[in-house]
């Protein structure tokens, strides 16, 4: 196995530059993805501005609760500054917590609390109004709350206190938790999805690299080299046996690699299913990739049918559109596709016996030496 | 320690390339192999390559026969094809180390660099592709020679290249026989195959190799019709 891992070096090292490329590019790859990716999504969040007439503890948790939304860019600005950006349609709505907000809050008033302003552009002003008025709705509660308890305690407990404890109840016993979404925008990412649409970029470029990395096997098929095998330790079918194993260890390195990339980038949690689906894709590939090679003669024309199965990859990969309903539809789509059972982490896949079956049975057919 | 070739027969299909073919090659024999183009002269060294199989017949080297002793065979015949089986974009050395790596036995750099000088080829580092056609089939040859054969099959081995490596190739082979390899060779060049040559087995229906070498003052075998 060390010759032919030594001979294998030979021929690499001649183009060690486009070879490296090719195998980090899951890596790689995926990360400026990840990178563009989660720039977009910055880019394309709703502008939206609260102004706080009011520093109290309760404005700035109303402005904290709008800060966390996902899609939402928030700005703290001066009432003036932020309705003179909304007519230029620079912000898609504005919300002015007024003075006297909290007082009015802990005297149980619910009305003009908030003034919201928006432009016959705006599209994200009735969901923050929404959920604007929900969260004012618990703070009006907390302060019912506080006075039931002060009636029954007898000023036993401050303001504080008791709505510290409401908060306390609520997080244990998540009495109220609600996730706002922005209908019109689709995709409400989630960390699971999150995680989902990671590793079915690295399966895309994971596939792209096996499959262009494999055309050594076409290169290396010259009719006056293969004659030379008759005479070598090594049958034509061993070598390529061999070195098909070899290739398959390397990219099984990078899937290690790319682990442990992502986990320290995107704090992914690397458990023994997921490296064993990574291993069981890398493997199905690489098969793949052997058994597709030992077919073609020409590298120009497996180059072009590789771009055509990664199109067609990628399209039902769920990468780019989500395939949720189709493959409910077609469950087909799952068994053969390598990529659903990598997402789901639950290899074992039929397709790996399938493809070492054929990868031993063309091995046996083909007429070399 | 020979070569016997026995009853030989093969063909495509319909098309009979040689039936019946018998000749037999001593250690430290040259034996020159001519016939017009398409006659079996590249299938007949194929067959004794192992790289094609015979319809018919019994081919034993060195007591061993081909049909039995495979894995065993493998070790002691060296092919030089007709078309250059080098890595073009590798260097001399390489394309040695490369085919080292996968030959039966184990050669150092000294070992492989001396196989090379031997053949005068001295440019060790350069790339195959900057190499004129006398050092590529000189190359050729040297790849083929790694494993250290007992019978070195030729097939054209010094086509299209200049007189001086083909005169540095065939003073090679004298060299490679006088230490007791058996060497088969075929070319179209009747000049190289006289001063070359121990005997001529010439095989096809074309009558005009017959009659040149049955002219000739090296021995002659004929192969019948």
């Amino acid at each position: 196995m060390i010759s032919i891992i030594k001979s294998r070096w030979i021929l690499w090292k001649k183009h060690w530059l486009a070879n490296s490329l090719f195998l980090f590019l899951p890596v790689v790859a995926t990360i400026i993805t990840m990178t563009l990716f989660t720039n977009i999504q910055e880019d394309s969040k709703v502008p939206i501005a609260i102004v706080k007439k009011e520093d109290s503890p309760m404005a700035d948790s109303l402005y904290e609760a709008a800060a966390d939304l996902p899609y939402i860019r928030l700005f703290n600005l001066s009432e003036k500054e932020a309705l003179i950006k909304l007519e230029r349609h620079e912000l898609d709505s504005v919300f002015v917590i007024d003075s006297g907000f909290a007082e009015k809050i802990k005297s149980g008033a619910r009305n003009r609390l908030i003034t919201g302003y928006s432009n016959h552009g705006s599209f994200a002003y009735t969901p923050i109004k929404e959920m604007l008025v929900s969260y004012v709705q618990t703070l009006t509660a907390q302060a019912k709350t506080y006075y039931t308890v002060d009636q029954m305690a007898g000023g036993k407990w401050t303001w504080e206190e008791v709505t510290e404890k409401i908060s306390d109840i609520q997080t244990e016993q998540q009495l109220l938790e609600t996730t706002f979404h922005l209908n019109s925008i689709a995709g409400n990412a989630t960390n699971e999805e999150r995680n989902r649409n990671l590793w079915e970029i690295w399966g895309y470029f994971m596939f792209i690299s096996i499959f262009f990395l494999f055309d050594w096997q076409i290169k290396e098929k010259k009719t006056a080299i293969l004659s030379r095998y008759a005479m070598m330790k090594y049958s034509y079918q061993q070598y390529v046996f061999f070195h098909t194993a070899v290739y398959t260890f390397m990219f099984v390195s990078i899937c290690l690699l790319s682990a442990a990339m992502f986990h320290m980038l995107y704090e992914e949690k690397i458990t023994f299913s997921l490296l064993w689906s990574m291993v069981m894709y890398t493997i199905t590939l690489s098969l793949a990739a052997s058994i597709l090679s030992a077919v073609y003669r020409s590298v120009y024309v497996y180059y072009w049918t590789v771009l055509l199965i990664s199109g067609v990859y990628l399209i039902t990969s769920g990468v780019i559109i989500p395939t949720d309903g189709i493959v409910s539809a077609y469950p087909v789509i799952s068994l053969v596709h390598p990529v659903y059972p990598l997402v789901q982490e639950k290899y074992f896949h039929p397709l790996v016996i399938l493809f070492l079956g054929l990868f031993l049975v063309t091995q046996r057919k083909q007429k070399y030496f | 320690m020979m070569l016997i070739v026995e009853k030989l027969s093969k063909s495509y299909g319909k098309n009979m390339i040689f039936d019946n073919l018998s000749f037999n090659v001593h250690p430290g024999e040259i034996v020159g192999l001519v016939g017009e183009n398409g006659a079996g002269k590249s299938t007949l060294l194929s067959i004794l390559a192992m790289v094609q199989k015979a319809d018919a017949g019994t081919i034993t080297l060195n007591h061993q026969c081909y049909q039995t002793d495979k894995k065993e065979l493998r070790r002691q015949i060296g092919f030089v094809p007709q078309d250059l089986a080098i890595w073009e974009q590798l260097s001399v050395k390489e394309n040695m180390q490369f085919f080292a790596q996968l030959s039966w036995v184990k050669k150092d750099m000294a070992e492989l660099k001396e196989l090379c000088l031997q053949m005068q080829l001295e440019k060790w580092d350069e790339p195959v592709k900057s190499l004129s056609g006398g050092m590529k089939r000189k190359l050729n040859i040297a790849i083929s020679l790694i494993h250290d054969p007992h019978l070195l099959l030729l097939d054209e081995p010094t086509a299209g290249i200049d007189l001086k490596s083909r005169t540095e190739i065939g003073r090679y082979l004298k060299q490679l026989a006088s230490q007791g390899k058996m060497i088969i060779y075929t070319s179209h060049d009747m000049d190289e195959l006289r001063s070359l040559c121990d005997r001529v087995l010439c095989i096809g229906k074309d009558p005009f190799y017959k009659n040149i070498f049955h002219e000739s003052p090296i021995p002659f075998l004929a192969i019948p019709d």
